[in-house]
Order: structure tokens, then C-alpha cells, then sequence
């Protein structure tokens, strides 16, 4: 009889707990459902029942929203393969040298990146437009991908660099003696070691890239957007498409992303668990 | 002589890191010194930009509209600032109390996930969800509300927008720190027999006080510079109640190309950004935090 009670008193507490979890993860996860839900309906199906499932599945609305934003897809694919292919490449070398390679100014060129972590953008918001439209990239997907290579670097440098310090330096001078310049030691032990944190930096660029909602849209004409401003300041706006269509659009927009995550979950902790670190 | 004769020996080093130094110092370290000058210049699409003294701040401060934006900022982020910092604790907590581990990790990957899908796309399903037409008003018999288009309804929708703001990372990163806590400091409260609540005021929370300003920082800075959701669902309207200072500059940008008052509005950002940065650094400390 004891035994139950006490059973019981643990029962009930945790009972409640999954139930305030399931109804708030529900809430939390409805708006996505109500896409998917969307996104499958005749335009006269979602007039009459717009929050609930429906069959049948109308399927063509997918490929109908595709190639109305297939381009916003490309250019955004386009940014992220050279801006994080750079943005890696710039880092990690910059990083590597930080850390074990020993010359003078070093520990200034360091502070330098990481006094930037404070820097609020609204100061820059104006000159960065007139300084990328002097360069002559207004409208040109580059003035989304210097960005990368430079300030979108400070966070990569951070974290790798706390990387290669962890590293023994036994490692680097055993290649040292075989001759390893800093170039090979770079290339050959210093990125195959830190694989798993590149992983985690391109999975948070990647998320980075996809969200970018502002800049897109000051820096280039609409065509050029890639696919968050595509779809807020264009897609959304053409008053002809249905609502299911335009569920279907940020269905697609979504499932790179989503798929991403389900993939990589690890690394998308592992980010969070790196961006903890400096707390 | 002697310097180059370095730089030469080293000249890996420095070409190693010269790619990052030279890109940070053009286009990270440059354009807020120019935006500084560019706010004291009358500079626009049309003229070149010549020195006007303090013209540009006297020109946004007498703007009742600029003004404004002030009072509808601090409406809409000590709301947004305050269930940011706590609703994600309080969902850390529900985790952490769970006793099933695989239970813990399902919710996690659940609470991740609506933030991983873009977050525009959150936000225009909100806008579904707002509409005369739309769910809110349908499940709560509100009847005809426009939600986004009254202005007595719009700061209140801006709230309600995420509910209930679970904010996966935060609650991630809020669930870390906790898990972090050595098993000790819980055995030391079992055997003063505290309680689950006196356990999360007197162990959990002076020992996450790290995190607790950390979002509180963070919060503040991006909550003042914040115009995502001006942007994509208001416009700042209906009749400017929901222009914040963030929204006031990008428009005064990119509708009206006159860069010298927009640069004078995010100097004045930037002062109080770097004001707030500074008093909460120094004034929001907690207990014996393991980290200071």
C-alpha cells in the first residue's frame, strides 16, 4: 500500500510534466503543421477548412511553388557553397596560425577579431551599403558573400581557435621534423583533426544563410534574393498566387533545412553547446 | 630593416592570417568609422555628403514619429526580453525534471526543431494566423478582429507571435548549464530535505546566472536593433504604431535614401546599445556564479 503511494506521488508530477510538454510542443509545432496541412489543399478545400487535414493530397502545388521560387533556391545555394567554402578556409588558417604558429602581433590580430563579437551592426547598417555599392556590387550575390569571408569569419576563428589550442603541439613538431612546412602542417593534420567543428560551423552558415532576411533585400533587386527574402518580399506579395501555393513555397523553403537537421542533429547540438562556452 | 627581415622569416604566419585581417579591417573595422562621419553629413542619394554639424540629430529628435518609436521599442522587447530569459528556463526545467532520459532526448529534438525551419516562414504563418479570418479569432469566437491591420490589436499580435516562445536554443543551452551542476550540490539539498522549487532558486538558477545575462545581454542588444517583424508583417504601421528606431533608420534608408539622418539614427543606437551593455554587465550578477 505504501509502496503505491509513493508510486503514485512520483506518477503523478511526471505525468503532468510530459502532458505541459506534449501541449506546448504542440502549439509550438502547429504553425509548421498547418503548413504541411496547406501546402496539399485545392484552393476551394483550404476556403473551407483552413486548420485541418484534408485528402486528397493536391501535390502539383509543390511543383507549382517550386519554379516560382527555384531561383531564390539557386542563388542561396550559390552564396552558401563559395561564402562557407571561403569563410572555412579564411578561419581555419587564420585560426591555425593564431594558435600554433608563434610570431609577433598575433595575440593583437586575435583581440582585433574577438572586440568585433560587441560591435552592434546598427552603425555600420548605412556605410556598409554606400562602402559594397562603391565596390560595384549592388545587386551582385558577392555582396552576400564578402560578408561571409569577413565578419561572418570572427565566430569561426573563435571556435576554432579553441580547438587547435586543445591540440598537443608534439603533433605539429613530429611533422616539423619530417619536414612539414606551416602550410602542410595547416592542410595536412590541422583540418583532418578539426573535421567534426567545420561540420558544426557550416551546419550553423548554412542556417545563417538561409534565414539572411535583411541585407538581401537592401544590397539586390528582387531577383537576385536568396530564398528567406524571396519569399517575405516577393513571393509572398504576388497577390495572384493561392494561399495553399504559398503554403507549398515555405514548405519547400523549409525542407532543405529541416532534412539538415534531421541528418545532423549532433552538430547542430554540438554549435549550441560551442556557442555556450564563451557564457 | 630588421622588421621586414621578421615579417619575411614568418611570412607564412602572416600570409596565413592576412586574408582575415586585411577583409575584417575593410569591411568590419571601416564602415563604423564611416557611418560615424556619415551621420554628422547631409549625405544622400543625391548629394555628396558635406559636413552639417549636428544637423541630422536635430532633424530626428524633433520627429514626433522618431520619438515615438522609443516608447513602441520598449512595448514590444521588455515583453519579448522577459519571456525570452524566463519561459525557456521554466521549459529547461519541465526537461530536466523529466526521469525518463529517453524522454529528455525526444523533447529536446522537438524543441529544436521549429526553429530550425526558416524563420521567416515562421513568422508569415503567424501572419496566417492573424488574419480577419485566420485561426486566432476562429478558435477564441473573437470574432472580426484584424489583428495586424487595428492599431489598437498590432503591438498585442507582435506579442503573441511564437507562442509560448519556447525558443529552442535557450532552452538547449539553459538545460546544458543545468545538467552541468555537480551531482553534490543536490545531494547536499536532499539531505536539507529542499524541495524541487527550493532546489531550482537556491542551486539551479545562481549557478546558470551565467547564461541568465548572457541572454539578458544578448536580448537587449538584438531587441534593440530588431525590425524583422516590422518588415516582413507590419510595415511599421497601421499609422506608425509599431515603428521602432531599427525600422525608422532602414526606411529612412532604403525608401528615402538619406543615409546621414539614417546613420545619425544608428549613432544614437549604438550610445545606448553600448550604455545598456555596460550597467547590465555590471549590475546583473547573481550569487556566486561558477564563472565569475
Amino acid at each position: 500500500m505504501i509502496k503505491i503511494k509513493t508510486k503514485m506521488r512520483k506518477f503523478i508530477p511526471q505525468f503532468f510534466l510530459h502532458l505541459i510538454m506534449i501541449v506546448s510542443l504542440f502549439m509550438v509545432l502547429y504553425p509548421l503543421l498547418m503548413m504541411i496541412f496547406g501546402t496539399f489543399k485545392s484552393g476551394t478545400e483550404y476556403n473551407a477548412n483552413k486548420w485541418l487535414p484534408a485528402l486528397p493530397l493536391r501535390i502539383t502545388n509543390v511543383s507549382d511553388a517550386f519554379v516560382q521560387i527555384d531561383s531564390y533556391l539557386w542563388n542561396t545555394v550559390f552564396v552558401a557553397v563559395v561564402g562557407i567554402g571561403g569563410l572555412i578556409f579564411i578561419a581555419s588558417m587564420a585560426a591555425f596560425a593564431m594558435t600554433k604558429l608563434k610570431f609577433v602581433g598575433s595575440s593583437v590580430c586575435f583581440a582585433m577579431i574577438m572586440a568585433l563579437t560587441m560591435m552592434p551592426g546598427v552603425l555600420s547598417m548605412t556605410s556598409q551599403f554606400l562602402l559594397y555599392q562603391g565596390l560595384g556590387l549592388q545587386n551582385s550575390l558577392f555582396a552576400l558573400i564578402l560578408p561571409m569571408w569577413t565578419s561572418g569569419c570572427v565566430f569561426g576563428v573563435f571556435l576554432l581557435k579553441g580547438f587547435y589550442g586543445g591540440l598537443p603541439n608534439e603533433l605539429f613538431e613530429a611533422a616539423e621534423l619530417d619536414g612539414a612546412g606551416s602550410f602542410q602542417k595547416y592542410v595536412l593534420i590541422a583540418i583532418p583533426l578539426s573535421l567534426p567543428i567545420i561540420a558544426t560551423l557550416v551546419i550553423m552558415q548554412i542556417t545563417n544563410v538561409w534565414n539572411d532576411l535583411l541585407w538581401p533585400r537592401l544590397i539586390l533587386n528582387s531577383e537576385n534574393y536568396t530564398i528567406a527574402a524571396g519569399l517575405a518580399f516577393s513571393f509572398e506579395t504576388v497577390s495572384t498566387i493561392a494561399q495553399p501555393i504559398k503554403f507549398a513555397g515555405y514548405f519547400v523553403a523549409s525542407i532543405p533545412v529541416v532534412l539538415l537537421f534531421i541528418f545532423f542533429n549532433r552538430f547542430y547540438v554540438e554549435g549550441l553547446a560551442s556557442s555556450g562556452i564563451k557564457l | 630593416m630588421k622588421v621586414l627581415k621578421y615579417i619575411w622569416r614568418n611570412r607564412a604566419a602572416y600570409l596565413m592570417i592576412a586574408p582575415l585581417m586585411i577583409g575584417v579591417l575593410i569591411f568590419c573595422y571601416y564602415p563604423p568609422i564611416y557611418g560615424f562621419w556619415l551621420a554628422f553629413t547631409d549625405k544622400a542619394s543625391v548629394t555628396e555628403g558635406s559636413f552639417v554639424g549636428f544637423d541630422n540629430f536635430k532633424y530626428i529628435f524633433t520627429d514626433p514619429i522618431f520619438l515615438r518609436t522609443f516608447s513602441t521599442m520598449l512595448k514590444i522587447q521588455i515583453p519579448r526580453l522577459i519571456s525570452g530569459v524566463v519561459v525557456p528556463l521554466i521549459y529547461a526545467e519541465l526537461v530536466f525534471g523529466l526521469s525518463s532520459k529517453k524522454a529528455q532526448g525526444i523533447y529536446r529534438v522537438f524543441i529544436l526543431l521549429p526553429t530550425v525551419a526558416p524563420g521567416v516562414v515562421s513568422t508569415l504563418l503567424w501572419k496566417q494566423i492573424f488574419q480577419v479570418d485566420g485561426l486566432l479569432n476562429a478558435l477564441f469566437g473573437l470574432g472580426e478582429i484584424d489583428w495586424l491591420g487595428d492599431a489598437d490589436y498590432v503591438i498585442a499580435a507582435i506579442l503573441i507571435q511564437g507562442f509560448p516562445w519556447i525558443g529552442g536554443s535557450q532552452v538547449l543551452i539553459y538545460l546544458a548549464g543545468i545538467m552541468n551542476i555537480p551531482r553534490d550540490y543536490f545531494e547536499a539539498a536532499d539531505l536539507d530535505g529542499a524541495g524541487t522549487f527550493r532546489k531550482i532558486f537556491t542551486i539551479h538558477i545562481p549557478l546558470i546566472s551565467g547564461q541568465v545575462r548572457y541572454f539578458l545581454i544578448f536580448g537587449i542588444i538584438n531587441g534593440l536593433q530588431d525590425y524583422g517583424t516590422q518588415v516582413v508583417l507590419t510595415q511599421g504601421g497601421p499609422y506608425n504604431t509599431t515603428n521602432v528606431p531599427g525600422y525608422y533608420m532602414y526606411k529612412t534608408m532604403y525608401e528615402h535614401d538619406q543615409y546621414g539622418i539614417a546613420s545619425a539614427v544608428g549613432v544614437v543606437l549604438f550610445v545606448i546599445i553600448m550604455i545598456l551593455t555596460v550597467i547590465t554587465n555590471k549590475f546583473v550578477k547573481f550569487g556566486d556564479s561558477a564563472d565569475d
